[in-house]
């Protein structure tokens, strides 16, 4: 249940940062999954008879996904738009003259950057809060 | 514990963040900023759909402004007055091409390094430095100076400024076209001083050649007899522009001095011109341009009104040179094409006139070796006096690298563009260009955007003074003409063909020809004119001395052509296959001689194929054409074995002779000097050469293709049309075109008709054209590069010339409405 509301409040600053402020590119996604992750993170109770394992590498995948699948759903639109001449263009420039490399892969790198830097920063807010509520 | 793991994914974090913040490895600016969907290049992926029609209120506008754009993103523009007229072209340009205009400035002021660093072996700084010392910069101040001091041509340089820079404040950096985010810059306020940069792009682009130099070192190195073969002023054969029936008055000529001719004693032999080396991004980096333009007569016409075609053949970049327009207000209706940055329109027409340009290729740029007579090198000896050096230090920035201040003197003739400081030179040269004549360019433009016949054309022109160009022009009286317009130096014969020397008041220039003495002519009884940058007059017909480097069979073709209407009249579809027109009038006047040459004994087998295949073209370059291929591959190695040992073995920068020149001597003779080869004692004369350069080019071709199905033009020669940035995913590259140089069709590797366009003056006025670009200067459009598949097949867009804002036009994209606001400008 976490993980699903972590993930969708997580896309939504996502999708509001990039309607609202693309300026600032990733730092809203930074500091509302930081913040995302440290409200809802797990509270450890020291008991000898329960003990729960709070399910970290969630907040990263919660993280990662939300913020992945909004750069994506954000880029394949506008690849598709543009029937991805720009992104052709630019994936041979990148690659300086390598095929291999194309404007799908420059959309999918990106989205995967986008996730990385989201799930990470999710994880750290969630390591903290359960840092400091375990105090 | 949890700390820790806190600490841990806190420093993972921060790594990625720096990682996407700053930039690393090959990458010239951070991940954020080339590829996040808020900044990066995404930003720049167009839409491909149609366009919402919308609208813009401006502070600067005088009066409502509407804009028509077509499907073509051609854009019509129709304003109530000159000033919002010119600020909408501004805005409109700057929308279309920003990167572009902002680059040219640069390459021709020398404010590239500034972005770009000093470049590998730095060629891009060099390059700063030689536009620097050549005046450009110098030019543009001057002639801005005049224009600023006509309140007509001021406020259309000031309203298309403050259009342009209306257009940069609109922008986020996100919005900034995808050029200056690769190469890390802001554009930067338009001025009407960059304006005057482009018109010197212009000048220098045509007219800042020159054969001084080699030739000079020519006639030192070979002697007068033979540099004379070797470089005629005429060709072998020839049509000049001007018909027979002009005549000229007699008139004496300035008398040559006794110094006329450099001397070995001043000419060291350690010289050797501008260095070659060239990796900085310049457009136009080689010399075969040219262009055809011509018009012919209602009797001479299918549809009675005079009809006018023309295509300029330039440098083929990315954004392309031109930029399609209609711009309309009281007083003028004028379509057509512009360079971006330039207001107004350079080729086109309006309601009552049309016209179109061809390089005239005189040499209006010399080269004088300077004297200094003091160490400190601020006097210099003139006349017998000592005379002072005026100074103009040039402040070259460079990025990552400190700011080079550059010191160029400037000498009654010009600057000092060689020096100890720059250039190969041993000795200081000045340079003389009809560039520095301070003229109202943009005031000539404006003025003939608004001509109403060609009698008022005609008095226009004679107030242009550089680059020197042929202008064709056909009016809607059914009145044709040609006029070669700008200055040139009233020279005494070879004046200026060779160094001159800066010490003698006779080497100075004196005086330029009159206008009305510029070769000329209006409704000639042949019924039509034209010109492809051959001779304007034949040999001892014109009373003035002038020099350049021509090039007579497009001439010579094109009057084959117009002439062949003797018996029916023209249309548009005969303008079509004139401009697409790929024969070979070089192959045809020396491929028999050629063949003729060869001896029975090695015509056999392969070589037998390669013989059949020449002996059945018919001189067209057409792409899949075998004949070009295998005449080209001949035709080099012939070249190369007659000039290229001497030349090579002189060791110095020479100008080849050209292509005509080495047929005439094939022509002619037998036997020839150069025909040996350097080193070997054994005679040569031209049948052996001949039989060699044939032998020699079946061997290569076997090796490379020996499959005949390979043997195509098009495996020989493709077109590039280059990114000006030399960005290979942003150019077009390899593109199979018919036509090569000195055909009409004069598409080379990288040069051919930069827009072909052809007008009919009838009522109402019809137009068709086609350039090798799209309108939008965006690698991220789909306008970026559209009209090429068109271009590349000889197929012409319709030009819809809109009588008034109401006309209605097919294939209509979308509208903007633009308003005079109150409050700052806004979107």
């Amino acid at each position: 249940m976490r993980f699903v509301l972590r993930l969708l409040l997580i896309a939504l600053i996502t999708w509001l940062a990039h309607m609202f402020l693309p300026q600032w590119t990733v730092w809203p996604i930074v500091l509302g999954a930081f913040l995302v992750g440290w409200v809802l993170s797990h509270k450890h109770k020291r008991s000898i008879f329960v003990r729960k394992k709070p399910p970290k590498a969630f907040a990263f995948w919660a993280g990662f996904i939300a913020v992945a699948a909004i750069w994506g759903i954000l880029l394949w639109q506008i690849d598709t738009a543009n029937e991805s001449i720009m992104s052709t263009r630019m994936a041979a420039l990148l690659s300086q003259g390598n095929e291999s490399l194309t404007g799908l892969h420059l959309l999918l790198l990106t989205s995967v950057l986008g996730g990385l830097i989201g799930g990470f920063s999710a994880m750290t807010g969630n390591l903290f809060g359960e840092a400091i509520k375990s105090e | 514990m949890r700390w820790a793991k806190f600490a841990l994914s806190l420093i993972v974090t921060t790594i990625l963040l720096i990682g996407w913040l700053v930039p690393f490895g090959p990458l010239p600016i951070s991940l954020n900023r080339l590829v996040s969907p808020q900044l990066g290049f995404w930003q720049n992926a167009e839409s491909t759909g149609k366009t919402e029609s919308f609208d813009l209120s401006f502070e600067k506008l005088k009066n409502p402004v509407k804009v028509v754009v077509e499907d073509r993103q051609v854009p019509h523009v129709f304003a109530e007055n000159d000033h919002d007229l010119y600020f909408m072209q501004g805005y409109l340009t700057a929308k279309d091409r920003l990167w572009e205009m902002d680059f040219m400035v640069r390459a021709t002021g020398g404010y590239l390094a500034e972005i770009l660093g000093v470049g590998p072996d730095s060629a891009i700084l060099r390059n700063d430095q030689r536009m620097r010392r050549k005046g450009l910069q110098y030019a543009a101040e001057r002639n801005l100076e005049v224009s600023m001091g006509n309140d007509t041509t001021r406020n259309v340089l000031e309203a298309f400024a403050a259009g342009v820079n209306a257009y940069i404040s609109s922008l986020q950096p996100a919005e900034y076209p995808i050029e200056f985010k690769l190469m890390d810059y802001e554009p930067s306020e338009w001025t009407p001083l960059k304006t005057y940069l482009l018109y010197g792009a212009l000048a220098e682009d045509l007219t800042g050649g020159s054969n001084d130099m080699a030739y000079t070192r020519e006639l030192l190195e070979w002697g007068r007899t033979t540099f004379d073969q070797l470089h005629p002023e005429y060709p072998y054969a020839q049509t000049p522009i001007i018909p027979d029936e002009v005549r000229w008055p007699r008139l004496r000529r300035l008398p040559v001095p006794p110094t006329a001719l450099p001397e070995d004693a001043y000419y060291p032999d350690s010289l050797m011109a501008e260095s070659t080396a060239d990796g900085a991004p310049m457009p136009a980096d080689e010399v075969v341009e040219g262009s055809n333009n011509w018009a012919v007569a209602p009797d001479r016409s299918q549809t009675g009104a005079a009809l006018l075609a023309d295509d300029p053949h330039l440098g083929l970049n990315l954004p392309s040179i031109w930029h399609e327009i209609q711009l309309s207000a009281p007083g003028v209706n004028v379509y057509g094409v512009t360079v971006p940055g330039i207001p107004g329109v350079i080729i086109g027409f309006n309601d009552s006139i049309s016209w179109g340009l061809t390089n005239a290729a005189f040499d209006v740029l010399d080269h004088y070796r300077i004297f200094y007579t003091d160490e400190g090198r601020r006097y210099y000896l003139h006349d017998g006096q000592e005379r002072p050096v005026a100074l103009r230090i040039e402040e070259i920035k460079v990025k990552d690298d400190s700011t080079l201040f550059d010191t160029v003197r400037y000498t009654h003739h010009g600057p000092v563009m060689y020096d100890r400081e720059f250039g190969d030179y041993e000795f200081p040269v000045a340079i003389r260009w009809t560039h520095y004549e301070a003229s109202d360019i943009a005031s000539v433009m404006y003025r003939i955007n608004r001509s109403d016949s060609a009698q008022q054309f005609l008095t226009i022109l004679g107030d242009f003074v550089c680059p020197s160009q042929n202008f064709v022009f056909a009016d809607v009286k059914g009145q044709i003409g040609l006029v070669q317009a700008g200055r040139i130096p009233n020279r005494w014969p070879e004046q200026g063909r060779f160094l001159l020397d800066g010490r003698l008041r006779s080497h100075d220039w004196q005086g330029f020809v009159p206008f009305e003495m510029m070769p000329q002519v209006l409704n000639p009884t042949q019924g039509y004119v034209g010109s492809a940058n051959q001779h304007p007059t034949a040999e001892g017909a014109y009373p003035y001395y002038y020099t350049a480097n021509y090039e007579d069979y497009r001439g010579r073709r094109l009057y084959q052509l117009l002439s062949a209407s003797d018996t029916t009249p023209l249309g548009f579809d005969d303008f079509q296959r004139f401009q697409l027109d790929s024969y070979g009038l070089f192959a045809a006047d020396i491929l028999p001689l050629m063949l003729s040459e060869l001896d029975s004994t090695q015509v056999v087998g392969k070589s037998h194929e390669v013989y059949e295949a020449l002996q059945g073209w018919d001189y067209q370059y057409e792409r899949e054409a075998a004949g070009a291929a295998l005449f080209e591959a001949w035709w080099e190695e012939l070249y190369s074995l007659i000039w290229s040992d001497e030349y090579l073995a002189s060791g110095q920068n020479m100008r080849y002779p050209d292509r005509s020149t080495t047929i005439g001597i094939l022509a002619d003779s037998a036997e020839f000097r150069f025909y040996d080869v350097v080193g070997d004692t054994a005679a040569y004369d031209r049948r052996r050469i001949i039989q060699e350069s044939f032998a020699q080019m079946v061997e290569n071709l076997l090796a490379q293709y020996p499959d005949p199905a390979d043997w195509q033009w098009q495996t020989r020669k493709q077109t590039d049309i280059r990114h000006l940035g030399r960005l290979a995913p942003f150019s077009a590259l390899d593109i199979p075109t018919d036509g090569s140089r000195s055909i009409l069709n004069a598409t080379t590797n990288r040069t051919g008709p930069s827009w072909r366009m052809m007008v009919s003056m009838e009522k109402p006025i019809r137009a068709r054209g086609v350039y090798p670009g799209g309108q939008s200067g965006n690698p991220g459009s789909p306008h970026y590069d559209e009209f090429i598949p068109s271009w590349q097949n000889g197929i012409y867009f319709e030009l819809q010339f809109m009588k008034d804002a109401s006309t209605s036009i097919s294939d209509l994209d979308y509208t903007i409405s633009a308003q005079p606001s109150t409050s700052t400008t806004s979107r």
